[in-house]
């Protein structure tokens, strides 16, 4: 069984009378990638900063490799969603300074830094100052501050923002890399596409709540056939167990209750006469899935 | 707190800060005011000493001057104002002096001079000093003459506070000594006080950057976005422990560069005229770095602290603090009055008024312990609070306090 690298336990926050982040449990093991999914405002970031130690939970705690996140900050890598790096500072001076408050020495870390520059394709800018580089070298210098020292816990908060596709894709080559060397890693994104490639588990965060969690099979099985595709004539509003009708790219979508059996409405459907002309379950997309939940389905 | 990593972050912001060329232009750039100004001065000081060298003239229409003319090399007199406007216009005097027919009763005297004179005072004096020679020739014993003409021939300064028990005191300059002993003291009095002015205003401008340093340093993290990556790899109180320790530093570096120059220079005259280097005891500045050090600490903590607590008006209160701290150079004028003493006591000027009052005059050793006090509770207050602020300020969209809500119990 592997091991559990952070575990956070029914964590709250509260901004002045906002509730940001409403009893939050997390689990991630080593060799995983969880990604903390949900809109904007859902919570994501400030539930990261709380699972490092950045800001106190008003309650719950948070346990990474059995210690609290401050005791254990150099075995942590982190990628914040605000980036910044000091712009009149050359590259590599810049990754030797971050590995070094992460308890590097200057050699290991000049060594470490060059060697992940190379693999990034910013060989060649180790002396460019920072302001020099592109938004997506800066990114992928931030990227290597994340990692430099090895990490046994690594936590991106938006990675993929501002990346092009092939970039994008090497950064995930990196993560899929890094997991199955037993790195544990949770990213938060609204890149659910992204998600759906690289995570082994996903929570969605809905007003400060995780409302789904599990792998993406489990996922995608709980919402499978809540979602039918129908090209029918007449097609009566008022079928049982149905919650929503709308349009789709082919005909409507049905909307089915949470425990609606799509065979039943079928029938009901027969029964009321007319053409059917398609009928068809859905296999939800993580997006789809997303759009459900942030639609309060 | 780790250490290794204050020193780590002290370390930085120093050498990112040194490597800069405007460390040295700001740094080098009283140097540059001031030589510019003292050539300005030299120039008009050596256009006005050639014609101080010129003897000044005199028309009497008061018929006090005795019979015999008293012109020399430093006086000439005319007969008429014609002749002397003439000597004026001509280069041959610096300046002419009219007395008046009712001369005795009025008091009344018109100094003629050409365009702008630098030198009026001297010119004054001269003509004091002739006048009074003039009215007492024969009339007085040459003795009270003397006195009448120069009523001090040396003058002892003792400062109330550097009279010991017994009552005696270390002259300061002007006692009964040759000639060559009066010129090394009045050199040495001259040296002392001017380097005490040069280093006093050195350090008060030295803490009164240190806020505006303190406020360019903390917004540059807050600025790039960078501080939520740096306190996920140290501590906030490590992060605030070694912004402080390193904008210190390079207010240190800043006046040292200053202060090194200024010494070599006082050093030399003193060792050159007075044949010793030591132109200042180590007794009588031993406060002075104490209080520096405090300050510079005191301003950058602080404003650290208002940058996290309110961004808007950080740049208004790092000018104030800085002004502030520049008005305890009026303690010199008077280093025990009740401002100064007030002043050492009030933690925003307490750190110039006591370096100022430790430079120009005894401090007594209550005062000193109460500052030491005032100061260190405020710069602890600082230093605890700091870190929290500081921290969430760093951290974007983080409110600086978020007051929980307070529930009903139902």
């Amino acid at each position: 069984m592997r091991e559990t690298v952070l575990r956070a336990e029914g964590l709250r926050k509260e901004f002045g009378r906002m509730r940001v982040v409403d009893d939050l449990s997390l689990e991630v093991k080593r060799g995983e990638i969880v990604g903390l999914l949900g809109p904007n405002g859902s919570g994501k970031t400030t539930s990261l900063r709380m699972m490092l130690g950045l800001i106190p939970p008003d309650s719950g705690r948070v346990a990474i490799l059995g210690c609290l996140p401050q005791a254990v900050r150099n075995r942590i890598g982190y990628l914040p969603e605000e980036r910044g790096l000091y712009p009149d500072e050359k590259a590599l001076d810049m990754l030797v300074y971050l590995g070094q408050l992460r308890g590097m020495s200057r050699g290991e870390a000049r060594g470490r830094a060059l060697r992940w520059m190379a693999r990034l394709g910013l060989e060649g800018h180790a002396r460019s100052k920072v302001k020099k580089l592109s938004h997506g070298m800066q990114q992928r210098v931030q990227f290597i501050a994340s990692i430099l020292h090895d990490p046994e816990l690594l936590i991106l908060d938006e990675p993929f923002q501002g990346l092009d596709p092939i970039q994008t894709h090497l950064l995930l080559q990196i993560l899929a890399q890094l997991r199955d060397q037993g790195m544990a890693i949770i990213l938060s994104t609204h890149q659910l596409d992204l998600a759906e490639r690289i995570c082994d588990r996903v929570a969605m965060l809905f007003r400060g709540r995780i409302v789904i969690e599990g792998t993406l099979g489990e996922i995608r099985r709980k919402f499978a056939g809540r979602v039918v595709r129908v090209i029918a004539e007449p097609l009566p509003p008022d079928l049982p167990g149905v919650r929503q009708i709308r349009p789709s790219e082919r005909g409507k979508e049905l909307l089915l209750e949470e425990h609606a059996d799509p065979d039943s409405i079928l029938r009901a459907l027969l029964e009321r006469g007319g053409r059917i002309d398609l009928w068809e379950r859905h296999a939800l997309s993580l997006y789809e899935v997303f759009h459900l939940v942030a639609s309060g389905v | 707190m780790r250490w290794g990593k204050i020193f780590l972050i002290a370390g930085y912001e120093f050498f990112q800060r040194i490597r800069s060329v405007s460390f040295y232009i700001t740094s080098l750039s009283p140097f540059g005011l001031s030589l510019g100004m003292g050539l300005v001065l030299a120039l008009l000081v050596l256009e006005a000493s050639e014609s101080l060298l010129l003897p000044v003239g005199l028309v009497d229409h008061s018929g006090i001057l005795p019979a015999s003319p008293m012109d020399g090399k430093e006086v000439l007199v005319y007969p008429s104002l014609e002749e002397a406007r003439a000597a004026l216009r001509d280069h041959k005097v610096q300046a002419f002096v009219e007395i008046p027919p009712d001369y005795l009763e009025s008091g009344r005297v018109l100094i003629w001079v050409p365009g702008t004179s630098f030198s009026l005072s001297l010119i004054q004096s001269r003509i004091e000093s002739f006048l009074r020679t003039a009215l007492i020739r024969d009339r007085l014993d040459p003795r009270t003459a003397r006195r009448v003409i120069e009523p001090m021939d040396q003058l002892r300064i003792i400062h109330i506070d550097s009279v010991d028990d017994r009552g005696t005191s270390e002259p300061q300059a002007g006692v009964s000594m040759g000639a060559i002993e009066q010129i090394r003291q009045t050199v040495r009095f001259l040296i002392q006080t001017l380097v005490k002015y040069v280093l006093m205003l050195i350090f008060v401008l030295s803490i009164s950057i240190a806020p505006l340093y303190g406020l360019e340093d903390i917004s540059r993290d807050t600025a790039n976005r960078i501080g939520e990556l740096l306190l996920s790899a140290v501590t906030a109180a490590e992060w605030f422990a070694g912004k402080v320790l390193g904008v210190f530093m390079v207010i240190l570096a800043h006046t040292l560069i200053q202060v090194a120059p200024v010494l070599g220079i006082f050093g030399g005259l003193s060792w050159g005229l007075l044949g010793n280097p030591m132109f200042v005891s180590i007794q009588e500045v031993g406060m002075v770095p104490v209080y520096y050090i405090l300050g510079v600490l005191f301003y950058v903590s602080l404003i650290m602290l208002v940058v996290a607590l309110n961004r808007k008006i950080v740049t208004f209160v790092a000018t104030s603090l800085s002004f502030m701290n520049f008005i305890t150079t009026i303690v010199s004028v008077a280093p025990s009055s009740r401002v100064a003493i007030f002043m050492s006591f009030f933690p925003l000027t307490a750190p110039g008024a006591m370096l100022v009052r430790g430079m120009f005059g005894g401090v007594p050793l209550r005062d000193v312990v109460l500052s030491l006090m005032v100061l260190g509770v405020s710069l602890a207050a600082i230093m605890a609070a700091g870190p929290v602020v500081a921290s969430r300020a760093l951290i974007p969209g983080m409110p600086v306090f978020s007051i929980p809500r307070i529930r009903r119990r139902r």
